[in-house]
């Protein structure tokens, strides 16, 4: 057993790294014909994963036993250069084309040392395609080698050589040092970015205790450092710095069996989203695999021995809680190394390994039920996070029924958005970014036009922000929503806040001049009849405010509503611009106005809400990845490469008055 | 050679809409496999859902030489082809689905019912594209 910050530099691992270790296979013009093959895409991420593959080959150095530091600069012409201080990528004849072996790695596919596994133990880079698939798609390419007292430097232009490598005496340094321009006639002209990159440094800081990892922007002279010590568990702390968590202390886990050597860290936060970071040899494998899959198991079952040995469990949640119960709020670092893992592709996405995941299960679930047993305060606090979470997804259950109702008899069970929206009002400002957009609530208030001293209603009005946006502009802000909560927030903002429903308005006929509700209306079973309250209260010649969000066409429409649907199973209806306005014209209105808005939102904040199942959240990130080109070609959204989406919602927002007579 | 028609023509048509539900289904199972973590099983069923689509192609393959089985009319070349994806689109948006969305309201899934619209203003805007490329096919057996 180790504990995970024990990582020294490894010890050096005693075999020969010269030419007879390089196998030669294979030729490069392929790679440029369809560099997606080899470095997962030809875009913005494929031409960081160039960089990846070069910083790969610098740790693996270092975790062979070579060297201390690695540095990457970008430089001001957009080229870059990663340099380690390991023992230097050999020069001597090749015995397989009698030219240096350096040139064959940068000129041969499958030619690398990571075919033959001595002389890495557990390696990162791609098998070997490495640094002949990067040379094939850089524009050009130098290398500088630092080794048994000379100086080795080779030019190529798009894979090949310019001419025969220079050599010249030099002192004692040993290194590599590769710097290069990714070919854009090939590859998407995406510029490296040090957001992209800098993140990635940070991990391999962390997870490589000893090595200093050094970056550089020639473009704006911003340096930095990076020293990590504090393995998987301090990668942890600062990845998810931000989060409130259930507990302070994470649950650390470390084991090690013949080749297999886990370190791995979980902290439950008070988020719905999972957040998981996984390595195997110190390469992210964004689509997790083995490692992850074992992760899970492991808690899982830890979480639910332990519930059922404490009976813990009560009436509302016995037998109820899920795998995604556990794992809603979850952060964790899991790190593996091993020898020949297994991947999916190329680009290392997602491990294969039954036995990985045996062995990770297994070395979770005693981990935590052990710090469980030490320590029972954090268990409790553990436990309990997780049986909210059965009890969130219970209630959202219940409102997807509550959607549907009897249409004769309306009856709806208004304790279910009481429940739902009391729940959220705890981060309610928080939950998206829409709510407290300046400008949509300007857009809104614009449209005002009622005489100085107005009575104004706000309905269904939340925390009281739509209202507050039209201070100024009339007399008394009433307002009203279902939920208590609500209720209290919206007190802070309004002159006077009912609770009630809008089904059946509180207030007598003609008594506001104004009306205003926002983003409410599909939420509610037949809206005719909440229309017909507004319509009611207002005073003949009153105006009606009301913003909604609409699809940009016939056809995203469907597509949305999936989405919305699994966002908030209240959804009764999407509606399209054209059935809105027939809806507000049908109820009786005139004098249509529109405003629209189009704001961009985080789906990744609007969905980290206990409404949406952590199963609907990852269904919803697969409806924008997977969006039909009919769909993309009306609505804009974008995917980040960490996953992440920003959609553009399009805001109308509409004036409407109730004629004089 | 004996033609198919009859009751294997039935039965192929009925194996058709089996194998191609089959392949919504294994992609859907394979996406909550892997949500839920089982990541084999998750394989699993993305292998049975791409072999599944070859079978059901295999199934079109048999029956295109006789009929459409979404709407009865020959099919075969981009001609006929993009008739009867017209055909299919132009009754899902003016039969299939109002009728679906009105049921629905009858029967209080006002979600459901809103599903259904979100899908005739789909089909409508597919009809109107068939209707402009059908435009630009010449029809099989006439001269260019």
């Amino acid at each position: 057993m180790i504990t995970p910050d024990a990582g020294a530099a490894p010890a050096a691992t005693a075999t020969r790294y010269d030419a007879s270790s390089i196998v030669v296979l294979s030729d490069l013009e392929a790679v440029r014909r369809n560099p997606g093959m080899y470095v997962g895409s030809s875009g913005g991420e494929g031409v960081h994963h160039l960089a990846f593959e070069l910083l790969d080959n610098a740790v693996d150095e270092f975790a062979a036993g070579h060297g201390t530091a690695v540095e990457v600069v970008l430089h001001a012409d957009g080229a870059l250069s990663v340099r380690d201080d390991g023992r230097g990528i050999p020069v001597d004849p090749h015995p397989a084309t009698g030219g240096p072996t350096a040139e064959v790695l940068l000129t041969t596919l499958h030619s690398g040392g990571k075919f033959n596994g001595d002389v890495y133990r557990t390696s990162a880079g791609l098998h070997g395609v490495g640094l002949a698939a990067v040379n094939a798609l850089s524009a050009w390419l130098r290398l500088d080698v630092w080794r048994d007292g000379g100086h080795f430097h080779q030019s190529f232009r798009q894979g090949v050589a310019d001419g025969p490598a220079q050599q010249a005496a030099a002192g004692p340094d040993h290194g590599t040092r590769i710097t290069f321009l990714p070919d854009f006639t090939v590859m998407a002209a995406t510029p490296f970015a040090p957001d992209v990159l800098l993140p990635r440094l940070e991990e391999i800081a962390f997870l490589n205790p000893g090595l200093t990892v050094t970056f550089r922007d020639d473009r704006d002279g911003r340096t930095e450092t990076l020293r990590g010590s504090g393995g998987v568990r301090a990668l942890l702390m600062h990845r998810y710095a931000a989060a409130t968590t259930v507990h302070a202390e994470p649950v650390e886990i470390a084991r090690e069996d013949g080749d297999l050597l886990l370190t791995a860290a979980v902290r439950w936060t008070e988020a719905y989203t999972e957040g998981i970071s996984a390595f195997v040899n110190t390469i992210r494998t964004a689509a997790g695999g083995a490692h992850v899959d074992g992760l899970r198991t492991g808690l899982v079952a830890a979480v639910n021995q332990h519930i059922a040995r404490h009976g813990l469990t009560d009436r509302a949640t016995a037998d109820r809680i899920t795998a995604m119960d556990v794992l809603e709020g979850l952060t964790a670092a899991v790190a593996i190394r091993m020898e020949r893992p297994e991947f999916d592709g190329q680009t290392k996405q997602r491990l294969q390994s039954e036995r990985v995941n045996r062995f990770v299960a297994e070395a979770v679930e005693q981990a935590t039920l052990r710090r469980f047993a030490d320590d029972p305060e954090l268990a409790r606090a553990v436990v309990n996070r997780i049986l909210d979470s059965t009890r969130a997804r219970s209630a959202a259950r219940l409102a997807g029924r509550t959607a549907r109702f009897q249409r004769r008899a309306v009856d709806i069970d208004y304790s279910v958005y009481q429940r739902q929206f009391g729940i959220r009002s705890q981060n309610w400002h928080d939950s998206c970014s829409w709510l407290t957009d300046a400008e949509l609530l300007g857009r809104h208030a614009a449209l005002c036009e009622v005489p100085a001293g107005a009575r104004m209603l706000d309905v269904c009005c939340g925390s009281g922000v739509v209202g507050d946006a039209f201070r100024g502009k009339v007399g008394e802000m009433i307002g009203l929503d279902i939920t208590p909560e609500m209720v209290r927030l919206a007190s802070q903002r309004l002159d006077r806040v009912y609770q009630g429903t809008v089904y059946d308005l509180p207030f007598d006929d003609a008594s506001f001049d104004l009306v205003v509700n926002r983003e409410v209306l599909h939420l509610l079973p037949q809206p005719e009849r909440p229309l017909a309250e507004i319509y009611r209260v207002l005073r003949p010649g009153g105006q009606f405010i009301v913003g909604q969000i609409m699809p940009y066409g016939d056809e995203d429409a469907f597509w949305m509503f999936r989405i919305f649907k699994k966002k908030q199973p209240l959804l009764a209806q999407m509606f399209r611009e054209e059935d809105f306005r027939r809806l507000l014209l049908g109820a009786g209105f005139t004098g249509l106005r529109t405003d629209e808005y189009f704001l961009w939102e985080s789906i990744d904040r609007w969905i980290d809400t206990h409404e949406t199942t952590p199963t609907h959240r990852r269904q919803i990130y697969r409806l924008f990845y997977d969006a039909p080109a009919q769909v993309r070609a009306v609505h804009p959204f974008e995917v980040a490469a960490d996953g992440s989406v920003r959609d553009r919602w399009r805001w109308c927002v509409y004036s409407l008055r109730k004629p004089l007579a | 050679m004996t033609e198919l028609n009859g009751e294997m023509l039935a039965e192929l048509r009925a194996a058709f809409l089996t194998e191609s539900m089959n392949v919504q289904r294994y992609a859907h199972f394979a996406e909550v496999a892997g949500i839920e973590g089982h990541l084999a099983l998750a394989e699993l069923f993305q292998k049975l859902c791409a072999t599944t689509a070859c079978v059901a192609r295999g199934h079109l393959d048999l029956l295109q030489e006789v009929v459409d089985p979404a709407t009865d009319l020959p099919m075969g070349g981009t001609g006929s082809n993009a008739a009867c994806a017209l055909a299919g689109e132009l009754d899902e948006t003016t039969r299939l689905y109002p009728r679906l969305a009105t049921a629905a309201h009858d029967t209080g899934l006002a979600d459901v019912a809103s599903w259904f619209e979100t899908l005739v203003a789909l089909k409508k805007a597919h009809t109107a594209r068939l209707e402009q490329a059908l435009a630009t096919v010449t029809p099989e057996g006439e001269a260019p």
